[in-house]
């Protein structure tokens, strides 16, 4: 997997045009986001000549992931479209934060036909990138929209993240606020998957509860307790009824979720 | 620096009484107990989110908290308004969750007992 970190009006010929329709394959198909954009390419308001992104690549040259920079001296998602989620807090205007979006981490199938393989610890390795990115800028902290697997996964990395507020039900998926920690913690804590991703026999060096393992049901490789970013997204509604002798029917229901950043 | 934290001293934490938002559970069930996520708020101008993972442990039949995985926007302050720390929080919400009987709430949003 390569990384591109930069200004979009700095891609090679023809980058843009394929992340954006990397992110309606993910945004809009996959995760059924009700977005108003062009089918087949996603783009919004915050999309402009001087955004910043972070495109990660398969060795094929598939876009395997991405990320979107906005400094809060502009506009920006949490303050323009989510301000409930402050939770009554001022939105920051500094330049010194910055706010990640579009965060997504999975392959997809492009137009050629087959998705890429899954490349390993690919969120971690996009979010390390984004941080990368923003502490050589002087960026102290990154603002997120997103849901609670995503939180919890850089939770489990290690990385220094804080809530802003409460999850709240946005278009049938719990979401909220939260701020990430651009310091030496967090870029270490992620730094240690792009190691494990490197050399697969370093796995022994990653927090215990993301060590890999193929989930019996599925035989797709997972993370112990949390989707796998770049794993087909599920998570599961359990409808559970009590029984006899304290066993537990579980019905579950998969249902697509947003395990990415808004 | 954006400051997300809602202050509260100890007394002060005393006197919330947390309310159960909602329960689930991972669909990912191949360790050795099942497990999920909670969330529980206090309501307010400046609300207070508290969400962490819960375990059931099949040999006691017990919900149990992983409290290493609590995310909040608490953070426990002295008497002279100085934080007390992550740590000195997490002890503050277990023992405000144990007020509640969070485990009897989960696991009963989850089916895992009749509800209360």
């Amino acid at each position: 997997m390569n990384f591109v970190s930069a200004r979009s009006n700095e891609f090679e010929p023809g980058l843009y045009d394929a992340l954006a329709r990397y992110r309606y394959r993910v945004f809009v198909e996959r995760l059924g986001w009700e977005l108003e954009t062009t089918p087949g390419y996603e783009q919004d308001q915050f999309d402009h000549e001087g955004t910043v992104h972070v495109v990660a690549r398969s060795l094929q040259g598939d876009i395997v992931g991405c990320g979107r920079l906005l400094p809060t001296t502009d506009s920006y998602l949490l303050q323009s479209v989510f301000p409930q989620l402050l939770n009554g807090l001022p939105a920051p205007r500094d330049p010194n934060i910055w706010e990640l979006s579009r965060f997504a981490a999975m392959p997809v199938k492009t137009a050629d036909g087959d998705a890429s393989a899954p490349c390993a610890h690919a969120a971690e390795r996009v979010l390390l990138q984004a941080l990368r990115f923003c502490a050589a800028r002087g960026v102290s902290q990154l603002l997120a929209v997103s849901t609670l697997p995503v939180e919890r996964l850089m939770l489990r990395a290690g990385v220094d993240v804080r809530r802003i507020g409460p999850p709240v039900m946005i278009g049938g998926q719990r979401v909220l606020a939260f701020v990430i920690g651009v310091h030496q913690q967090s870029l270490d804590a992620l730094a240690v998957f792009e190691v494990a991703a490197a050399s697969p026999h370093s796995a022994a060096l990653l927090p215990l509860q993301s060590t890999p393992f193929v989930s019996p049901v599925s035989a797709t490789p997972r993370t112990i307790g949390i989707p796998r970013i770049d794993t087909p997204a599920r998570t599961v509604r359990v409808e559970t009824t009590a029984s006899e002798h304290n066993k537990v029917e579980v019905r579950t229901r998969a249902v697509d979720h947003c395990r990415l950043a808004a | 620096m954006f400051d997300t934290y809602k202050r509260l001293t100890l007394p002060e934490c005393a006197e919330v009484t947390p309310n159960h938002a909602h329960s689930e559970v991972d669909d990912d069930q191949s360790g050795a107990s099942l497990q999920g996520v909670t969330e529980w708020v206090v309501a307010g101008p400046r609300a207070l989110t508290f969400g962490w993972v819960w375990a059931f442990e099949p040999n006691t039949q017990r919900v149990i908290g992983r409290w290493s995985t609590l995310s909040t926007n608490l953070m426990v302050i002295d008497s002279n308004g100085v934080d007390l720390g992550a740590e000195a929080t997490a002890r503050c919400v277990t023992a405000m969750m144990s007020r509640v009987h969070w485990e009897r709430i989960v696991a009963a949003a989850v089916g895992l007992l009749p509800e209360p």
